[in-house]
């Protein structure tokens, strides 16, 4: 029994930089109708930025970490002006290969500047273990828990709130309404896609500090797929939610029937969820009218 | 009553393909009055309202809006310059409460702008109780929509939520108010409602409407002048009992090989 909460524990802990990442592809999603398959190397990105800043140039991670978000944001503006406006309004497909394209592009520009291998990263956040009565919980896992915590109430209280949030909300849900009372959509977009980038960045250093960055880590954002379903493509509040649930299944499916059942298990549970709640757990029905 | 040139479409075509939706149509809209475009389904009537808020290119001609020339403009900035409007079809935020559709309508003249509204504190925030206070002061009276302002909107009757569209509309006292069939779909009662309502807020703010509608009787009785579409063009424009006497509308709604 111990065991296994302490299992549940920590998959809950790994299942909170899954939502990081779900949200840089709900928010993207919500605002533009562009599902954006470069989200994972807008992490990737993200974590160079910060190994460039910290590292290679040797400016210590308290000047790296807002130099490499304020490179993320950039980018994911670059990415946004320069790839998917001129193309918005044509069919979804067209838009969903640009981003596959543009993510092909940057993994190979990363590949190019930093090599193949993986690059180590420093370790910002505390190693001291937590304790919780007889458990035992690596303390980076805690601490990235936290950061992620923080960030995701500050922003969903922020999304819900303050009036850029409520443009937000009401472009993903009519924007020739939202533009009638004189939203700026296209300062939407481009915001949305600034807070997706800075989250995949930090989702992407939090990962790295564990695993290290190469230019294929961004495939990990694939498996946050399951959480975007499961969540249903447009909750914000949702994914937190799915986001835990599939953190906490891969983790518990791993420790019990080995890693080949944890790639496929929380796939298995959204087909699921798909076949009996189309629009996923927390989804809106999108009504089109004719 | 001051009657200068206020909104004036002049010679505006728009296309759609090889397909004219609009061809040289000049409007006239004199300040403080109240304007109405009719015309058969499939006028035009929509497309001219969505050419004048931005929504559609416009292929030749000029809008100008007092001292603007509108087409220079974005659709976003129409807005801020005092056009405001509702659709045929309802167009509310169906996840948010009435009283937040309504914020919205406040959203073009916050001076804090899209990013200082980040951060939901200071100037932000002094803006966002000043529009709550305006809302409550204001419209919700004005158009008998106290009872649901923190309701969500999704699930009121018709008639109320075709009066929450009127009122982010209005919300701001835009200098011009364009009202896109705010009839349609309406019962009787609800169309005499509706037009008492309109009534009021022509008699007792200095609006200038821009109406249009399918129906003649129901518009006629509130508008002082009338400007006719048929098949993209103007067919007629005057005063109402102008209009009435006019061959080319009779024609036109009568029908005629």
């Amino acid at each position: 029994m111990l065991e296994f909460l302490e299992i549940s524990v920590l998959g809950l802990a790994s299942g909170s930089v899954y939502i990081l990442i779900a949200l840089a592809f709900v928010l993207v999603y919500k605002a533009t109708n562009v599902f954006n398959f470069a989200t994972g190397e807008m992490m990737m990105a993200g974590t160079y930025f910060f190994y460039m800043f910290d590292v290679q140039l040797g400016l210590g991670w308290l000047m790296a970490l807002p130099l490499a978000l304020l490179g993320a944001a950039i980018l994911a503006v670059v990415i946004e002006r320069l790839a998917t406006r001129p193309l918005l309004g044509r069919p979804p497909v067209v838009l969903i290969m640009v981003t596959f394209g543009v993510s092909s592009i940057m993994r190979g520009v990363a590949q190019l500047i930093w090599g193949p291998d993986a690059r180590t990263m420093p370790e910002i956040l505390p190693r001291q273990p937590f304790f919780l009565g007889d458990m035992l919980i690596p303390g980076r896992l805690v601490w990235s828990a936290l950061i992620v915590a923080l960030i995701a109430t500050g922003f969903i209280l922020y999304y819900r709130f303050s009036r850029a949030g409520t443009a937000i909300r009401a472009s993903s849900a009519d924007q020739v309404t939202a533009e009638s009372v004189g939203i700026d959509i296209r300062g939407v977009f481009r915001l949305a896609w600034i807070f997706a980038g800075i989250f995949a960045a930090i989702a992407g250093i939090v990962t790295a500090s564990v695993n290290g960055v190469t230019p294929q880590m961004g495939s990990i954002a694939m498996n946050v797929l399951a959480v975007v379903m499961l969540a249903g493509m447009t909750s914000v509040g949702g994914v937190v939610v799915a986001g835990l649930i599939v953190g906490w299944l891969e983790f518990v499916v791993g420790w019990y029937l080995g890693s080949s059942w944890q790639s496929f298990v929380p796939y298995l549970l959204v087909l699921v969820v798909m076949m009996v709640k189309p629009n996923g757990l927390f989804g809106e029905q999108r009504v089109e009218r004719i | 009553m001051q009657q200068s040139t206020f909104l004036r479409v002049s010679g505006v075509s728009v296309r759609f393909g090889g397909i004219n939706a609009l061809t040289d149509v000049s409007l006239d809209v004199p300040q403080n009055r109240v304007t109405s475009v009719i015309g058969p389904n499939g006028a035009g009537k929509t497309t001219l309202f969505n050419a004048i808020s931005g929504f559609y290119p416009v292929a030749e001609g000029s809008i100008r809006f007092q001292e603007h020339d509108l087409l220079a403009q974005p659709a976003s900035r129409r807005a801020h310059l005092g056009i405001s409007r509702t659709f045929q079809n309802l167009a509310l935020f169906p996840g948010m409460s009435v009283l937040e559709n309504i914020k919205l309508g406040v959203h073009p003249h916050l001076r804090a702008g899209l990013l200082a509204g980040m951060v939901y504190l200071g100037k932000a925030r002094r803006e966002e109780i000043e529009a709550t206070a305006r809302i409550d002061e204001s419209v919700l009276d004005l158009l008998d929509i106290r009872p649901y302002r923190d309701k969500p909107v999704s699930g009121l009757p018709y008639g109320v939520l075709k009066r929450i569209e009127l009122a982010r509309a209005l919300v701001m006292s835009p200098r011009l108010l364009m009202l896109d069939e705010p009839f349609a779909g309406m019962n009787h009662t609800e169309k005499g409602q509706m037009a008492a309502h309109i009534r009021r807020i022509i008699d007792t703010t200095d609006v200038t409407a821009l109406l249009i509608d399918h129906h003649m009787e129901s518009i006629m009785a509130m508008s002082d002048q009338v400007t006719v579409l048929n098949f993209g063009k103007v067919i007629a424009s005057g005063t109402p009992d102008e209009i009435k006497r006019d061959k080319a509308v009779i024609d036109a709604y009568l029908g005629q090989d």
